[in-house]
């Protein structure tokens, strides 16, 4: 699996524009839901935010995979113009290959491979990217990407 | 997706085994497959081919994601497989080199022969297949949203574009028999399934609950045949061919049979296509019971449908599960059992209460399924389907996508 890590609001809402985008979401329910930086959740609420702060969401798409044409029941409508990916890198190249003439602005950045321990709930990077090779080995919760060294031990809760 | 190639030469990895290894093969069954260079079929002919050169392969073992690693440790603490696993001195996993984390983990005591190189992720597209979109730095290849044919990349990086082939080893010492099957004189491999070795020759006869990746089982009774010499009527998917056997798979009787079989499972539930996510073929899957259903002509159902409607667990957030579809095939049993290694989908109650459920009877999302989609990828019918969402209004609100909207 590929561990993704969140792109912060406030660096998304600068790639987009209040008074031309009328933006879906669209993402993935494999890695990145696993790795906490997509799914159900966080689309809802960087949609629900987004449309706080005034910018045009319409909608919104989750499909089991963004990297493989499973991505074409994403039915976009003819007033789109805009799409914030919830998906890898991998699955954001799938959406402006699929969606030519779309503007699209990523959500996340690729880290590296992961694995996971279902048991444990915990991701463990495996294979980082150059510019994350400091993360090798690190232990992530799964479903949140919230740091194992970051979290409260239980003596602290 | 994760990209890798086979990294290994068939002489090179000879010359890491000794006669004397007892050789285990494992593959991934997701993005491997994909790239050509894992699954059910490459185990196959890897095996085949050591085999064929004197090696011992003692067993081959499809895991459904292999870079979770709590399937990789189920999979060896299995009691039907620890054994085998216990006894294994060298492991060959068709796993990438993430996926390679995991069994390093869980097999410490094995020998691990690697034979795939991971060079980054990438796309499944429907116009030139698996393409590599984000290669690694150490490829020197920059990323590109168009992606980079396998082919290419293989040439590029000095991988190789394909998996194993079997004419670098030496001819299988295979045992072969002369059936007739409808007439037509067939010839496989002694000891083969019956049902396989009819579609391999392009002769089709009905199932639901046989798949290739999975046990046999002989539950759905679809694939009944007449074998000349034999008093009953037999299931093609549990017999395995001998020299000499004449196979009618179709005639008068068959045919009303498996009417009879399908008017019983549309009675079961309410198999309405109208309701169901696999109402509408797609390039990614279709049901197989209106598949058999067309194909036998079957209008209706003489029987009176069971009116009794069970809950939909919509629990899950990737797995739909409506029990009201689910015609009891056991695929999804056997998956989760054999290829997830979880055992977290089995049968509950007896006779006409028989239900599929999750874990100690719980919502799917209560119990330990782990969403590898081992038992969705082998459904015949839209009981166990993958979620597709649309998100709209004041509220977010959720609807499920059905295949229709395609």
């Amino acid at each position: 699996m590929i561990f993704t890590k969140a792109i912060s609001y406030e660096d998304i809402q600068k790639n987009l524009d209040k008074d031309k985008d009328i933006i879906s979401l669209v993402g993935c329910e494999t890695c990145v839901r696993v790795a906490g930086s997509g799914g159900q959740a966080r689309m809802k609420k960087l949609a629900l935010k987004l449309r706080e702060d005034g910018f045009n969401v319409k909608d919104g798409f989750l499909v089991p995979t963004a990297c493989t044409p499973k991505l074409g029941f994403a039915k976009l409508t003819s007033d789109i113009n805009t799409i914030l990916s919830l998906g890898c890198s991998a699955g954001t190249s799938n959406i402006r290959r699929f969606f030519p003439t779309y503007k699209v602005i990523e959500t996340t950045v690729d880290v590296g491979l992961m694995i996971e321990d279902a048991n444990k709930e915990t991701l463990e990077i495996t294979i980082p990217y150059e510019k994350y090779k400091q993360e090798l080995g690190q232990s992530f919760e799964a479903f949140t990407g919230v740091r194992k060294d970051s979290l409260p031990t239980k003596e602290a809760k | 997706m994760i990209i890798s190639f086979r990294s290994k030469s068939y002489d090179d990895l000879k010359k890491q085994l000794i006669k004397d290894d007892k050789i285990a093969i494992i593959s991934c069954n997701t993005c491997v497959v994909s790239c050509g260079v894992g699954g059910k079929q490459a185990m196959e002919t890897l095996s085949q081919m050591l085999k064929a050169d004197g090696y011992n392969v003692i067993e081959k073992d499809l895991i459904s994601i292999a870079c979770t690693l709590t399937l990789v440790e189920n999979h060896r603490a299995d009691p039907k497989k620890s054994e085998m696993y216990d006894d294994a001195t060298v492991i060959i996993p068709l796993i990438c080199e993430n996926g390679l984390q995991c069994v390093k983990k869980v097999f410490n005591d094995k020998k691990i022969l690697q034979v795939l190189s991971t060079v980054g992720t990438g796309n499944f597209t429907m116009d030139n297949g698996v393409v590599l979109t984000h290669p690694f730095e150490s490829t020197s290849l920059a990323q590109s949203d168009e992606g980079y044919p396998l082919a290419d990349v293989a040439e590029k990086l000095g991988l190789f574009p394909s998996f194993f082939d079997e004419d670098e080893a030496a001819s299988p010492d295979k045992t072969y028999v002369t059936l007739t099957v409808d007439g037509q004189e067939v010839v496989a491999e002694k000891g083969q399934n019956l049902l396989q070795v009819c579609l391999e020759n392009g002769i089709e006869v009905p199932h639901l609950c046989y798949h290739e990746e999975l046990s046999e089982a002989g539950v759905c009774r679809l694939c009944l045949v007449k074998i000349q010499g034999r008093r009953d009527l037999t299931p093609s998917c549990c017999t395995h061919v001998e020299d000499g056997m004449v196979i009618i798979t179709e005639d008068q009787e068959l045919i009303e049979c498996r009417r009879v079989i399908l008017e019983l499972v549309l009675a079961s539930h309410n198999h309405s296509c109208l309701t169901c996510s696999k109402g509408v073929a797609n390039i990614f899957t279709s049901c197989e019971l209106q598949a058999m259903v067309r194909k036998y002509g079957v209008d209706a159902t003489r029987y009176d449908e069971n009116p009794e409607t069970l809950p939909i667990d919509d629990s899950s957030p990737v797995i739909a599960y409506d029990p009201n579809k689910c015609i009891l095939c056991g695929r999804c049993v056997r998956a989760c059992e054999e290829v997830a290694g979880m055992k977290n989908i089995g049968f509950a109650n007896r006779g006409s209460q028989t239900v599929v459920v999750a874990g100690l009877n719980q919502l799917m999302d209560q119990s330990a399924c782990v969403s590898c989609m081992a038992c969705v990828n082998v459904c015949p019918t839209g009981a166990l389907s993958e979620k597709y969402l649309h998100f709209e209004g004041k509220d977010w609100k959720k609807t499920k996508i059905y295949s229709d909207s395609f």
